[in-house]
């Protein structure tokens, strides 16, 4: 039977949205529901993960399965699922706070090894959960309205970071502009690596500086005929590299939305353990048989085999 | 194609910007100041809310928000249903700098 | 002799390593068992290491002992710390080149060392070279100095082969091998044996053949009197030669683990590292994926989320490792996740003494992580444990889907073993409540059994989350919700506690009539075991009630125990300062042990003190805590 084809609001589940009333996240979740129906996700092999804060409820609202994890833990779990089931499509929505913050060490450890995924961060620049704190993308000198003082500490650049890490797939975007949000989230999911997508997303809440108004009167999308973002030869990733966080750094008056880094030619973390490995791809370790009538695959003459090493015969 | 507001009380007015959490606050556009979901009679400007204006809304921003349901919609065919039960549809809502006080550390 | 005792000792990074597995390879070759332990700093190279090793061909030992019959010293360092620890009748073997050394000119010597040695030296009148103490020992200790030049057997040896420039400091094993060999008149072909498994083909392998027998011309020249082992009883077959972490990869690979992720930590990464040497399994179709992390969150989170797709999974690591994990063994907890986490003891608190052992992690593996949610912990007490306890701890995870912790110490994991073949065809692989197929309907913490029905990610569409959820795995924080998802997952302890028999949980050794028994659990099982057996010798009836399983706890057993003998009669033998199980026995039964024998230093319980301690407790003594060991 032809399964049918599933629309939009097929991939909404019915748990209560309980984000306040014009929350960034709205933007997020309806460019994930319209891409997931335009790229026919199957709800059992998509896997969306979350962390902590706003932004963890993500997996409960879209009706694929759903992992909402621990604070900052988002990514090393779904590098479990992934790598033990490469097969999976796996989305990642996490605070700023949550991967730049208490999760930065997974953060850089994902680029370093391109496991073929997406991360969508919720950029908000304040801890919302817990009464609007300073999150690590909120400039110093800023003074949300939760916030008794101006930050005293610096910023994150999320772009620079996720470059420098080696993500392979770099891009932002805005909840605001659902469209290009979906877009943007369709090339990441075809894109074969880490992918990383910084949103913008206005906390209605407690961030009266970074309103849709800020952002609609700022942002700015990059356009094909004066930027190329692909590296075509591995000669150019530097270069494309030091591109992308050059543009990173124009934020205030305009803010670009884009893909800033795209790198198709670094093997992901799946092609260099099937390389080592060859039967990886074909049976991973959560499709590998390990018994037979209950009883373990590894018989004895098979145990003397493989760990001849140890066995001394007397 | 248009689709009519028929019954003008503030909160059906395309030009009201109602308080996120109780509807018959608001805050009017065309007056300038905060109303408390009067009578059409206190004004005479007609707002609609055009099958036009709410699709451009899921075009571009995604979503509206349904004040009486307290949850965001994501289509447009349900977002016409919530209209013909009268219910408040709105992306925008009136400013408030005090609810931030009002909420606890959830998380 | 019924049991030959040694220790060989050298800088750190300077061929220890390859001695101890070449003897212990060639004296299970000639059939007798050994057990061979490794004390080390918290350095790579240079700081003094041993090896403390007990061979007999009467039975496989599980225990080490002072004083020791033979000390074989690759550098005066050796002889200083060891030489009080040889038996009359003992054998040195040294360096006579380093007879000039002086102890107090020895940087890597510990200040606290240095002033025992000075007054030892002091009050037996001896210089402070090592020429004069192996003068000392031979004359007024009646201790067989060995005294080799090691450059001249060097020399010896280039002239016959041309020995390897970069690996000429493993020329320096092959010394205290070939010597020990010819001492204990080791048969040339169990020699060979070990020495091709560790240097498998060329070079080096003849090289080390032809020194051997250098060596040996040279043992020849002295007349001792040869420690004589006798020819071993021990039945013939197959046994498994290794230490407690390649036994419990062993296990994990039979057992079933695809996927295990660590972050490196003493003494828990050699594990890691066997298993990556056996990632290909032995199939041209099977696998383990073993990702090393960014840190000890990552790895057993990762492993959380392998688990979750199918993948049996696992983790191994020790006590600060642990303590990262902590958070993410709740959420195991909260969904019903199976997970293994192979907990490697180590000293603590903090860094406390990374490459030295102790059993003072229990209660913190008992306790871990906020609220309440059900787990399992098994301890180990030796090798063959070590790997059945694997074998069950993943079945148990899956079986009660909930984190199980497998608690083995440092001693456990870096001694080596021999121990006979385990029999995997008893190897049951209980994968529990598993379905498939259900479609829209699946409610992965469905409320009709503690145990759920448990679907893999990528067959079915589910929901996990950290909150309380209801039965589809949405957050959940209704009253009514709370109660009965707590309730069903906290019933999981009752199913464990009907299924795990009690005769799981302990094992009970010696007189079925003791006038004392003595309680521990993971590495003092062997060394308990034989001083039951030394006890009987001198009139002493004592038994040994090992504990296995903490969570679910030995109850009945334990009540009986206290009920039978009296609980001024039982001992808490324990390589911690609290006496951490005597806690848990208190805790679980409200009996509260009076009596303990305990040691903290990071060196194991060693059998003369245990015996020593026992008859003092026997003699009103009510704590003793032990110390021996360098």
């Amino acid at each position: 039977m032809e399964p049918k084809q599933l629309t939009a609001a097929d991939y909404r589940t019915d748990v209560w949205n309980d984000w306040c009333p014009g929350c960034g996240n709205f933007g997020i979740v309806a460019a994930m529901y319209q891409a997931l129906a335009e790229m026919k996700a199957d709800p059992a092999e998509t896997v969306v993960i979350s962390g902590i804060g706003c932004s963890g409820k993500t997996a409960h609202f879209v009706n694929t399965t759903g992992v909402h994890t621990l604070h900052g833990r988002s990514l090393p779990f779904a590098q479990g699922i992934k790598l033990s089931n490469p097969a999976l499509n796996v989305l990642i929505n996490a605070g700023d706070g949550d991967l730049l913050g208490i999760g930065l060490g997974h953060f850089v450890a994902l680029g370093r090894r391109n496991v073929d995924l997406v991360v969508m961060m919720h950029d908000n620049t304040v801890y919302a959960l817990t009464k609007g704190q300073a999150a690590p993308t909120l400039h110093r000198g800023e003074k949300p309205k939760a916030l008794n003082e101006p930050n005293i500490q610096d910023s994150v650049n999320p772009i620079a970071l996720a470059v420098t890490s080696g993500y392979t797939f770099v891009a932002r975007s805005y909840s605001s502009r659902i469209n290009h949000l979906k877009e943007t989230i369709k090339q990441a999911v075809r894109h074969k690596g880490s992918a990383f997508i910084d949103i913008l997303q206005p906390c209605v809440t407690f961030d009266d500086i970074h309103t849709y108004d800020y952002y609609n009167k700022r942002v700015y999308e990059l356009k094909a005929d004066d930027w190329n973002p692909i590296v075509k030869d591995e000669n150019e990733i530097q270069q494309k590299m030091m591109q992308a966080i050059a543009k990173s750094f124009e934020v205030d008056d305009r803010i670009p939305l884009g893909v800033f880094y795209e790198n198709p030619l670094t093997p992901t973390f799946e092609e260099r353990l099937s390389e080592k490995l060859p039967s990886y791809l074909g049976t991973p370790p959560s499709r590998e048989k390990i018994e037979k009538n209950g009883k373990t695959i590894v018989d004895g003459d098979k145990f003397v085999e493989i760990f001849s090493q140890f066995i001394v015969e007397y | 194609m248009y689709y009519i507001v028929m019954n003008m009380n503030c909160e059906d007015c395309g030009r009201y910007i109602p308080h996120s959490v109780y509807k018959y606050i608001g805050f009017c556009e065309e007056q300038g100041k905060v109303v408390f979901n009067e009578p059409p009679t206190n004004c005479d400007t007609v707002s609609k809310t055009t099958m036009d204006s709410l699709s451009s809304v899921f075009g571009s921003l995604g979503w509206v928000y349904c004040i009486d349901c307290k949850a965001p919609i994501f289509e447009m065919e349900e977002a016409v249903k919530h209209i013909a039960s009268h219910h408040l549809i709105t992306t925008r809502f009136m400013y408030d700098s005090v609810a931030a006080e009002e909420v606890g550390a959830v998380s | 002799m019924e049991e030959l005792r040694y220790i060989l000792g050298g800088p750190q990074g300077g061929g220890l390593e390859t001695t101890s597995e070449v003897l212990s390879w060639s004296f299970a070759k000639s059939g007798y068992g050994i057990l061979s332990d490794r004390e080390y700093f918290s350095n790579i190279k240079g700081r003094h290491s041993y090896v403390h090793a007990t061979v007999s061909g009467t039975a496989i030992p599980f225990h080490l002992s002072y004083p020791v019959n033979l000390v074989g010293a690759m550098d005066a360092e050796t002889v200083f710390t060891h030489f009080q620890e040889i038996d009359k009748g003992g054998y040195l073997i040294y360096n006579k080149d380093e007879d000039n050394a002086k102890f107090d000119s020895i940087p890597s010597i510990e200040t606290e060392l240095k002033m025992r040695l000075n007054e030892f030296f002091k009050a037996n009148g001896i210089g402070r070279t090592l020429g004069e103490l192996a003068v000392y020992l031979a004359e007024k200790r009646q201790i067989n100095v060995v005294a080799l030049g090691y450059s001249s057997l060097l020399r010896e040896l280039q002239q016959e082969a041309s020995v390897i420039a970069a690996q000429a400091s493993r020329y320096v094993s092959s010394i205290l091998i070939g010597s020990i060999a010819s001492l204990v008149g080791l048969d040339s072909s169990s020699l060979a044996f070990g020495l091709e498994r560790r240097f498998r083909s060329g070079e080096m392998l003849e090289h080390n053949k032809i020194f051997s027998k250098i060596i040996a011309r040279h043992i020849q020249t002295f007349s001792y009197k040869r420690p004589n082992l006798g020819k071993s009883s021990l039945n013939r077959g197959k046994m498994v030669v290794a230490s407690g972490n390649d036994f419990v990869a062993m296990a994990k690979l039979v057992g079933g683990v695809r996927f295990q992720s660590y972050y490196p930590i003493t003494p828990a990464a050699d594990e890691s590292f066997t298993l990556e040497k056996y990632e290909k399994v032995g199939g041209d179709h099977d696998l383990i994926v073993v990702f090393q992390t960014e840190d000890e969150i990552a790895a057993v989170t990762s492993a959380i989320g392998a688990s979750l797709t199918g993948a049996r999974s696992a983790s191994a690591t020790s006590g600060p490792g642990f303590d990262l994990m902590t958070e993410g063994l709740g959420w195991a907890g909260i969904n019903e996740a199976p997970i293994l986490v192979t907990y490697y003891q180590r000293g603590g608190p903090s860094t406390g003494q990374p490459t030295r052992g102790s059993q003072s992690d229990l209660l913190s593996s008992v306790f871990a992580s906020h609220g309440e949610f059900p787990r399992i912990v098994l301890s180990s007490g030796d090798h063959s444990e070590a790997f059945w306890d694997t074998i069950d701890a993943l079945n148990f995870a899956e079986m009660f889907q909930t984190p199980v912790i497998h608690l083995v110490d440092k001693f456990l994991a870096n001694s080596i073993a021999s121990t006979p073949m385990p029999d995997v065809s008893k190897i049951q692989v209980q994968r529990g409540s598993l379905v498939k197929k259900v479609g829209d309907e699946y409610h992965r913490f469905d409320f009709s059994s503690s145990v759920s029905p448990r679907a893999f990610i990528g067959d079915e569409r589910m929901w996990y989350t950290g909150d309380e959820h209801n039965e589809i795995g949405h957050i959940d924080e209704d009253s009514e919700n709370r109660i009965k998802m707590m309730t069903k997952r906290m019933d999981k302890m009752n199913l464990i506690e009907k299924n795990i028999p009690e005769e799981r949980r302990y094992a009970l050794y010696g007189d079925k009539d003791p006038e004392i028994v003595l309680l521990g659990w993971g590495f003092i099982k062997g060394v308990a075991i034989k001083a039951l057996e030394q006890l009987r010798n001198e009139g002493i009836k004592a038994s040994y009630f090992h504990i296995r399983t903490f969570v679910p706890f030995p109850n009945e057993s334990v009540v009986s125990i206290f009920r039978n003998v009296g609980p001024e009669r039982v001992v808490d033998v324990e390589c911690n300062y609290e006496g951490q199980a005597g806690v848990l026995v208190r805790l679980n039964t409200g009996y509260q042990l009076k009596k303990r024998i305990v040691k903290f230093t990071g060196r194991p319980i060693y059998l003369n003190e245990l015996v020593e301690a026992t008859k003092r407790i026997l003699s009103g003594s009510s704590q003793e805590v032990l110390s021996l060991g360098a």
